[in-house]
């Protein structure tokens, strides 16, 4: 499998690590609802098709990504920075894209 | 005080000078080690990268980038977004650097001993380079100047493009006798030279 | 079979150098054949027809094709450590000092008393092993009494060859490469969509199995712009071969395709010659990352089925054509053609052509179109229409075959026509395209009705069929789909479509499309499946017997399990399947090909990864812990001194001397492999705060703090110590092995869960060299040697952080204990490793310090109670370590509401202790603590974690995990470890039982 990497480009998956589902969303630090806690650790879709997951490019930029990804073809439609540079990154593919 | 003892690479027992391999007639590839005097990784902030790139020029007279960019004895290195690897003669870089660029620009971290620099070069430098890194050294896609960050065997590595025929290897010291090992072993069919 | 070599002529013998002689054995005796020959067409020259013995039955076998299908003609290679067994003789490029020899066979190929097998007739038949060895299993086995008794006979009696025990003595190379479009197959169609795609500018790599490209170009008679088809091919081949856009590579095999156009191939760069010229590898993997792809594998001809068809001197009609016009070499002296298609006749016209003696040419079919027919009729062979061979006659080879008449339309066979005599029976059933690497990737083949043959199906990656793989049978639809194939590749590519070149053909026009006719059915032994002996009989005893999905069908009766995949039998055993259901074949389904295309020696997917290639860390440190009697202990990727052995010393004595030295004065450690992570920013400390459980936003510039890291599920992931260097800049350290999890673990909460934090994340494990120094002496130690920095109990408080100098060397100093004793651990740049090292070693020169090794600094942190990965075990809470106090309860973090969970405060969890030995018998590691007797355990209560001879008991002790553990400090027990035999007496303690008040590291 190939990954497009929005710093680096397209790369081997081997140099990029599973982390899992991009939809979990961590309660705030604040929080100390259980329930919130319990469906973050634990609550997973596991689709048959399209998923949205996270991968570290730890033998890259060491960003990580949402990769759009179907569980039954393995076919890529997305990859998308996340983190503090995701704005700056998705702007710079932007005007990129509007140039072509 | 003591006089301060020379740093000791990690293949200062393995790189000794000479031809090796098959055709030593004409060996394809010219292998070397050296230390950085630094080698310095700053890092900043979303907000404060083109502030971060201004004060660069003025600090090192090197304006960072797309690709690696090489001034007198300065390479500028991009690794990932905001972030700069800064490859120097001067021993007392960091310390500069940190006060050049204080903590709300950007982090500055010393990596002066946690690489050692491999160069191969040669007509046949690419094609070793291509046996155990899984990136596409067509010039097209790596230009010279070009710095990629990937692996080799699963360990870190960054590569800089000096020349079309010709690589800068940036590995980690305590993988830099397995990186050597590697090259050596490689280039071995092609015939090299330890330099 | 006799075969024997054809007089050269025009034509004939294209691949052959017959000016080069090449003197090779088999099975011990000498032979001779040309440059250009396989192991195969030299044997057949030689009139060798016995070459193997078949896998379960030891029926004798020859060579059934001329290509990497080959079910049959399996040999093993070399002598010594080279030793390769199973290699098809159809492959293998026949060179100067070539050995090869049989296999599967007792005592020779030509007598194998193995050959018992086939008597009794149900003996291995399908199913047998299921329904021999079927019944209660043997006590504490996971097999019947039988099956014991049996194994060692079966594993003997059906096999195929041995490989060397020794170490390969050769290269496996790899490469990446990059490429627009790559193209799987250098036929007609492949050249063609080479030509096409390299016109365009476009980066192609061409690959093919065979030494020589051109694949079917090689030995037709076809013309292509007025020249024979071998010289036109030669030339183009040149060409490409100039262009710099262009990339051949014969002898390589598309073994995989993979997702996104990524492709294993396996180069044989040296297979060719006795042994790789010094440095050459013997073989390249190449992972080849293509954006598209044209798949150009052509087609495999499949044999009909009928009674003895495995005999030696029956052979694929294309292929016994193969080695007359391509070798020079005639497959047989009299030569009989069976067919349910054109290529039949044509393969039989070649060959008469090239000098062949054809008798005969078997069709079953009644009706076949005229030119076909003349083209038979130039043979001045007998022909028969509606008719089918039955049988073969034959001792070990073939010596006839039997005639009988045959209706296309009801599948029957008729009335015995004629015996005839023969060595050679050439057949021809149709052709299945080569869709395997399509098929690896999920491509559902879709059945041709026409063609009697699945085709690959709609492409569901990038990919664009071409040639008779994608059904476009003949030479003209070669040129043309492999032409299109490119132009939709170059566009895959976002390139132009290059320019069209198709020569002028002048050629046969022949209908592919066979009669449906795959097996003429009657008594004895119909072989199937070639390689793994499945006879028709089996499939329909499989079915029969309940098995009809065509999975089960493959994994009851084995049929194209054997190392080909059955590229010559599928779709017969399909079909046969299919009949006795009563089912169209579509209906039957097709199982999926795994990759590789076809069996890859194992060398050239692992590559060079081991010995001084392998991906192995060391420290600065260690040649000096070698060049002083470490031991070297591999843990992960790190080497680690295990410990320094005096001559004579056991590791266990070794470890023991150095922990009373620490413990009675002063040792040195190496831990520069722990994980050190450089966190800064201005929002650093906040962090920090939110991944650690224990606070750290106040702690103060130059302080240490130890701190525990949990998972969101409320388990202990890592510990450490984290060191604030400055307000806004910090240095973690992880334990060894944590350090890349630890690592990822803090960017995803920085990236993904608190992308507002300001927070810095760099690796700077191998930025420095860490040395413990630890014992009574330690502080002596340092102040022998440091400047710069009052190492005094007020200069460095306990956990405190200073700059300094040692030698020269600017170094950090922070007071940690591990050991439990006073202890300082300094940090310098690794480049001075080994100078700090030595500095270290010689200012404690006069207090006796020891190097200490892993197996000590374990020994020592196991008598103070401090916990490692073994505790860490990803099951145990910060309360079940009886590190409840560093548990905030002021603020969130990482792990704080799932952690809070009633569960993790029951009583019973497993909590941790120590145990001592009581009468000084050896703990295991692994044990568990029971409360019974040897002969009566009872249920496990506990289990050890980390054990070790503690000098400060003078016994045996261990740390372990034991229910409700905190309060049963006192109780008796016993540690069993079953598997070893041991039952030893424990005492449950408290882990804390060096300085349990920390005067000594406080001090």
């Amino acid at each position: 499998m190939r990954l497009t990497c929005p710093y680096c480009g397209e790369r081997d998956h081997q140099e990029f690590t599973y982390r899992g589902d991009a939809s979990a969303t961590r309660p705030a630090i604040e929080s100390t609802a259980m329930d919130d806690h319990l469906a973050y650790v634990y609550d997973r879709k596991n689709p048959d098709g399209v998923h949205r997951e996270l991968w570290n490019h730890t033998s890259g930029c060491r960003m990580h990504l949402v990769v759009t990804r179907n569980t039954v073809t393995h076919e890529v439609t997305g990859c998308e920075p996340v983190g503090p540079w995701a704005k700056k990154l998705k702007a710079a593919s932007a005007r990129r894209g509007a140039k072509r | 005080m003591a006089d301060r003892p020379e740093r000791i690479s990690p293949l200062h027992a393995v790189a000794e000078p000479g031809v090796y391999g098959a055709n030593t007639d004409a060996p394809q590839v010219e292998l070397s080690e050296r230390l950085c005097g630094s080698l310095v990784q700053v890092q900043a902030w979303p907000d404060t990268a083109a502030e971060v790139e201004k004060r660069f020029a003025k600090e090192l007279g090197v304006k960072p980038g797309k690709l690696g960019v090489t001034k007198g004895d300065v390479i500028i290195m991009p690794t990932g977004p905001g972030r700069w690897l800064i490859d120097h003669e001067d021993e007392g870089l960091e310390a500069r650097l940190r006060k050049a660029v204080p903590v709300d620009l950007a982090a500055v971290t010393g990596l002066t001993h946690a690489r050692v620099v491999v160069s191969l070069n040669g007509p046949k430098a690419a094609w070793v380079m291509a046996s155990g890194v899984a990136l596409d050294f067509d010039l097209s896609a790596f230009p010279v100047g070009g710095v990629q960050v990937s692996h080799h065997h699963e360990i870190g590595l960054t590569i800089h493009r000096t020349r079309e025929d010709g690589f800068d290897l940036y590995g980690f010291t305590s993988y830099a006798l397995g990186l050597w090992h590697w090259a050596t072993h490689a280039s071995a069919e092609v015939g090299y030279r330890v330099s | 079979m006799s075969g024997f070599r054809l007089n050269s002529r025009d034509g004939v013998g294209t691949l052959l150098n017959t000016g080069r002689a090449v003197n090779f054995t088999f099975d011990g005796k000498p032979y001779q054949g040309f440059e250009g020959d396989t192991l195969a067409s030299a044997l057949i020259a030689n009139g060798v027809s016995i070459v193997a013995r078949s896998f379960k039955y030891h029926r004798p076998r020859g060579v059934f094709t001329a290509g990497s299908e080959e079910p049959s003609a399996l040999v093993t290679l070399h002598n010594g450590p080279r030793t390769e067994p199973n290699i098809r003789a159809t492959e293998v490029e026949l060179y100067e000092g070539l050995v090869a020899k049989s296999q599967n066979n007792w005592p020779s190929v030509k007598f194998d008393l193995m050959a018992v097998n086939q008597l009794p007739g149900k003996a291995f038949s399908a199913g047998f092993y299921y329904k021999t060895f079927m019944g209660p299993a043997r006590p504490g086995h996971k097999a019947t009494q039988f099956w014991w008794m049996c194994e060692q006979f079966i594993r003997r009696a059906a096999g195929l060859g041995r490989g060397a025990s020794l170490p390969d003595p050769d290269r496996y190379a790899k490469m990446n490469a990059f490429c627009d479009v790559l193209i799987a197959g250098g036929g007609p169609s492949g050249i063609a969509a080479a030509l096409r795609a390299a016109s365009a500018g476009a980066k192609v790599i061409l690959c093919d199995e065979r030494a020589t490209m051109g694949g079917s170009l090689i030995g037709t008679s076809d013309v292509l712009n007025g020249e024979r088809a071998d010289i036109w091919v030669r030339e183009r081949l040149a060409e490409l071969a100039a262009m710099e856009n262009v990339t051949l590579l014969p002898r390589t095999t598309v073994q995989s395709m993979f997702d996104d156009g990524t492709y294993l191939t396996v180069e044989r760069v040296a297979d060719h010659k006795v042994q790789p010229t010094p440095h050459e590898p013997r073989q390249r993997s190449w992972i080849i990352r293509a954006k598209s792809a044209v798949i150009a594998t052509g087609a495999i001809e499949r044999p009909i089925v009928f009674a003895g068809n495995d005999r030696p001197g029956v052979m694929l009609a294309d292929s016994a054509r193969r080695y007359a016009s391509e070798f020079g070499v005639a497959p047989g002296r009299q030569v009989v053609v069976f067919c349910n298609n054109d290529s039949g006749w044509l393969a039989a016209r070649d060959m008469a052509r090239a000098g062949v003696i054809v008798t005969a040419i078997v069709d079953v079919r009644s009706d076949v179109a005229d030119d076909i027919r003349a083209a038979g009729e130039e043979t001045r062979a007998e022909i028969f229409t509606g008719a089918a061979v039955k049988s073969t006659q034959g001792w070990q080879t073939l010596t006839g075959v039997e005639l009988c008449e045959f209706s296309e339309v009801t599948g029957q066979t008729g009335a015995t026509l004629r015996k005839l005599g023969c060595d050679c029976l050439a057949v021809s059933g149709g052709w299945s395209p080569a869709f395997h690497l399509t098929s690896q990737q999920g491509g559902k083949p879709v059945w041709d009705a026409e063609l009697q043959a699945f085709l690959p199906g709609e492409p569901v990656t990038t990919w664009h069929g071409a040639g008779a793989m994608a059904g476009k049978f003949g030479l003209r639809a070669a040129f043309r789909s492999g032409e299109e194939a490119a132009v939709l590749a170059l566009a895959d590519a976002g390139l132009g479509e290059g320019e069209s070149d198709v020569p002028e053909i002048e050629g046969d026009t022949i209908d592919y499309a066979p009669a449906p006719v795959f097996e003429i059915r009657s008594d004895g032994k119909s072989f199937v499946d070639l390689q793994h002996d499945v006879t028709a009989d089996d499939v329909r005893l499989a079915h029969r017997e309940g098995f009809i999905s065509v999975e089960h069908l493959k994994r009851y009766t084995t049929l194209g399990m054997a190392t080909d995949q059955g590229k010559t039998s599928n779709v017969t055993g399909l079909s046969i399947m299919a009949e006795a259901r009563g089912k169209p074949i579509p209906e039957v389904g097709t199982t999926r090909f795994r990759p590789p295309y076809s069996p890859t020696a194992l060398g050239a997917l692992a590559g060079e990864r081991y010995g001084h290639l392998s991906s192995e860390r060391r420290t600065p440190m260690h040649d000096w812990h070698v060049e002083n009697g470490a031991g070297m202990y591999a843990n992960g990727p790190w080497m680690r001194p295990e410990s320094y052995n005096a001559p004579g010393e056991t590791v266990e004595q070794a470890y023991i001397r150095e922990t009373k030295a620490v413990r009675a004065s002063v040792g040195l450690v190496d831990v520069s492999t722990l994980g050190k992570i450089d966190v800064q920013g201005p929002d650093a400390a906040e962090f920090l705060n939110r991944v650690y459980s224990n606070g750290f936003a106040k702690l103060p510039v130059g302080k240490a703090r130890y701190g525990l890291m949990l998972r969101e599920d409320g388990f202990l992931f890592d510990d450490g110590t984290t060191w604030r260097l400055d307000e806004n800049r910090f240095l973690m350290t992880t334990t060894t092995a944590g350090a890349g999890r630890v690592m990822e673990h803090l960017e995803y909460h920085r990236d993904v869960v608190w992308p507002d934090l300001k927070v810095a994340l760099t690796s700077v494990s191998d930025e420095w060299a860490g040395v413990a120094v630890a014992g009574p002496k330690s502080r002596a130690v340092l102040k022998a040697c440091v400047e710069g920095c009052d190492v005094s109990n007020e200069g460095i408080p306990f956990m405190g952080v200073r700059e300094a100098q040692i030698n020269g060397i600017p170094v950090l100093i922070a007071r940690l204990s591990f050991s439990g004793e006073l202890a300082y651990e300094v940090y310098t740049g690794a480049h001075w490793g080994q100078a700090l090292w030595e500095a270290l070693m010689n200012a404690g020169k006069k207090f006796g310090i020891v190097p200490y090794g892993l197996e000590a600094l374990s020994t020592l942190r196991i008598e103070k109670g401090h916990v490692a990965g073994p505790e860490l075990n990803g099951r145990t809470t910060p309360y079940d370590l009886g590190l409840g106090g560093m548990v905030s309860t002021k603020k969130n973090f990482v792990g704080s509401v799932l952690l809070s969970r009633e569960t993790f405060k029951a009583e019973d969890r497993l909590q941790l202790v120590a145990i001592k030995s009581i009468d000084g018998q050896r703990i295991r590691g692994g044990s568990h603590l029971v409360k019974g007797s040897k002969d009566n355990p009872g249920r496990s209560e506990g289990n050890t974690t980390s054990t070790c001879f503690s000098p400060e008991l003078n016994t045996y002790m261990s740390l372990a995990l034991l229910e409700g553990g905190s309060a049963r400090h006192g109780e008796k027990m016993f540690a069993a470890n079953p598997v070893r035999g041991a039952h030893v007496a424990v005492e449950v303690i408290s882990p804390h039982i060096v300085d349990p008040d920390g005067g000594r590291m406080h001090g």
